[in-house]
């Protein structure tokens, strides 16, 4: 690997590039040497308040310099970071710092029984040496806490070590091709490991990253592809639907200007593919396939030959993939022999904070096993046609909601949509699809519309409207919580 | 204004607008709020809020969000 750890590539830079620019924010921006001198100084101020190696600090993750420097130095005293959600309210805080008995809280305002440090006490630290050589942290030592929202269920703490951090890196600064002196703007919020993964992917090539609030202020995103004259953004699929709703073709003027968009979190809708290809011809466009446990698996760059349907691309630097079948035996997949994706390699996290039985249901010799169907073809690329879970089966033939829902997208007045099933006692389940659309729209007409373009035994049996497609924060389709409204307003 | 108070109220019943200055600032207004304040406007009052004029600034209060509509009409 390119280093061991992510402070590595930070020293590296600093006595390479020292005045090149690292970080932008709303308020700063800062050369490499004195991101390094400011993260050095922060240590040192951790230290005096008595972090110890292996502590656990939590702190609410902020679009700042300021955030990503407390990280860092968290790191480089030799404790584990553990970032929330900037919303997070007072309970989540103490729910967290009494989970993982964190000894350390960085806030506005102290909260529970942890020492309290203040967030802004990094303004008034003087800043002097850059040097961090004699602290710099072994690449197996844990290096962060990550916690998911949890729209399945619990919130789980993905523990990740700073090699693996650097593997994640690799995976996606080698998978977009990433040149040196890129500039990439990330709009996502920075305690999510699409957003931090992308800023490490920065760190460890050298390049610079500008970190915005959102892009509902969209006027704001252009003003840094102006300033920054930025060469790539990363973007979750619910925020090209924000750009396109709220600029139309706007972005379409980057096309020279852009070297690539990237898109993770989730897969991007095939209408916003088309969009923006049409938009920004000359971009790598790239869609990214893994998970919070194991990050940046595959990479697509849909504006290419291998955009074919559900191919999710060639495995990223670090990843490995097969192909199993139900009892987790390697299984010779093609598009007539689908089974489920597994893969593994130097970026998976190291376990799930204090759940020795999910951990070793979850990663097996080294394999995070999904319950994402697929196979992979004879160059190597890897294909996900759906979710086991989400599958519905009518008849024994298998159909992937989401096959239904791109369809029915397809349609125009159909806003958004999201699709079920519903026990039947001849085909065992049927597919059901539940539209947001205006009063003016056909409902017969677009039964119609499914039928010409779906097998007969995908076609929806019935379509009802709702007010609401529930969505995750990043753009996903939210079964579980639109199962439990169903269950509970009796939508059938 | 009564028009613009009404969406405000729809979009966010829990609040009190009439009060609120820093909707943005303290981040009381999160992006779906925005997203769907900005429709309304647009739907309602017949315009089409620019992109140049989605700044927080415009959005703090029902007041700056008067005033950006009634640059439009």
């Amino acid at each position: 690997m390119l280093f061991p750890s992510l402070l590595h590539a930070i020293d590296t830079y600093q006595k390479q590039c020292p005045d090149k620019l690292c970080l932008a924010d709303s308020a700063e921006e800062i050369c490499y040497r004195d991101y390094a001198r400011r993260i050095v100084a922060t240590c040192a101020l951790l230290q005096t308040n008595g972090i110890q190696q292996g502590d656990r600090v939590v702190l609410k993750a902020k679009q700042t310099i300021s955030y990503l420097c407390w990280c860092h130095a968290i790191q480089l005293a030799g404790g584990i970071a553990v970032p929330l959600e900037n919303s997070a309210g007072d309970m989540r805080v103490e729910q967290i710092l009494a989970l993982t008995e964190a000894s350390m809280y960085v806030g506005d305002a102290p909260l529970g029984d942890a020492k309290f440090v203040p967030y802004d006490a990094q303004s008034d630290l003087a800043l002097s040496s850059a040097d961090m050589t004699q602290q710099l942290p072994d690449p197996q030592q844990i290096s962060m806490i990550l916690f998911t929202t949890g729209t399945t269920g619990a919130s789980k703490g993905i523990v990740v070590t700073h090699m693996s951090e650097v593997a994640v890196a690799e995976n996606v600064m080698y998978g977009v091709s990433m040149k040196p002196d890129n500039i990439e703007i990330i709009p996502t919020p920075m305690n999510h490991s699409f957003s931090l993964r992308r800023y490490y992917a920065n760190l460890i090539r050298g390049a610079t990253v500008v970190l915005l609030e959102g892009i509902i202020f969209l006027q704001q995103l252009f003003d840094a592809l102006d300033r920054y004259k930025a060469t790539a953004i990363a973007l979750v699929p619910a925020a090209l639907s924000v750009i396109f709703k709220l600029s139309r073709d706007q972005i379409g003027q980057y096309n020279h200007q852009l070297d690539y968009v990237q898109f993770g979190s989730a897969p991007l809708p095939e209408a916003d593919k088309e969009r923006i290809t049409r938009l920004l011809p000359d971009c790598r466009l790239y869609n990214i396939y893994g998970s919070t446990e194991s990050g940046c698996a595959c990479s697509l760059n849909f504006n290419s030959a291998d955009n074919m349907p559900g191919c999710i691309g060639f495995p990223n630097r670090h990843a490995h993939f097969i192909v199993t079948d139900a009892q987790h035996n390697q299984i010779e997949s093609s598009p007539e022999h689908i089974g489920f994706l597994a893969y593994r390699g130097a970026m998976a996290m190291e376990k799930y904070y204090n759940e020795p039985e999910l951990t070793e249901r979850t990663i097996i010799d080294g394999y995070l096993y999904t319950k994402d169907l697929g196979y992979i073809d004879a160059q190597g690329r890897v294909y996900m046609l759906g979710r086991d879970d989400d599958v519905i089966n009518t008849g024994g033939n298998k159909v992937s909601p989401g096959e239904i829902e791109e369809c029915a997208r397809r349609y125009e007045g159909v806003e958004d949509c999201i699709c079920g099933a519903t026990k039947d006692a001849v085909m065992g389940e049927v597919p059901l699809l539940y539209i947001v659309a205006g009063d003016d729209l056909d409902l017969r007409a677009l039964h119609q519309y499914l039928s010409q373009h779906l097998e007969g035994f995908k076609v929806p049996k019935r379509i009802a409207r709702i007010n609401q497609v529930p969505r995750t924060y990043n753009g996903k389709i939210w079964r579980a919580k639109f199962a439990e409204i169903k269950a509970l307003r009796q939508i059938t | 204004m009564d028009q613009l108070m009404k969406i405000l109220e729809e979009a966010r019943p829990d609040l009190d607008f009439a009060k609120e200055t820093k909707l943005i600032d303290d981040a009381i207004l999160d992006s779906f709020d925005i997203i769907s304040i900005v429709s309304e406007i647009n739907d309602v009052f017949d315009i089409n809020v620019n992109v140049a004029d989605l700044q927080p600034i415009n959005f703090n209060s029902a007041e700056a969000i008067w005033t950006l509509i009634e640059k439009y009409l």
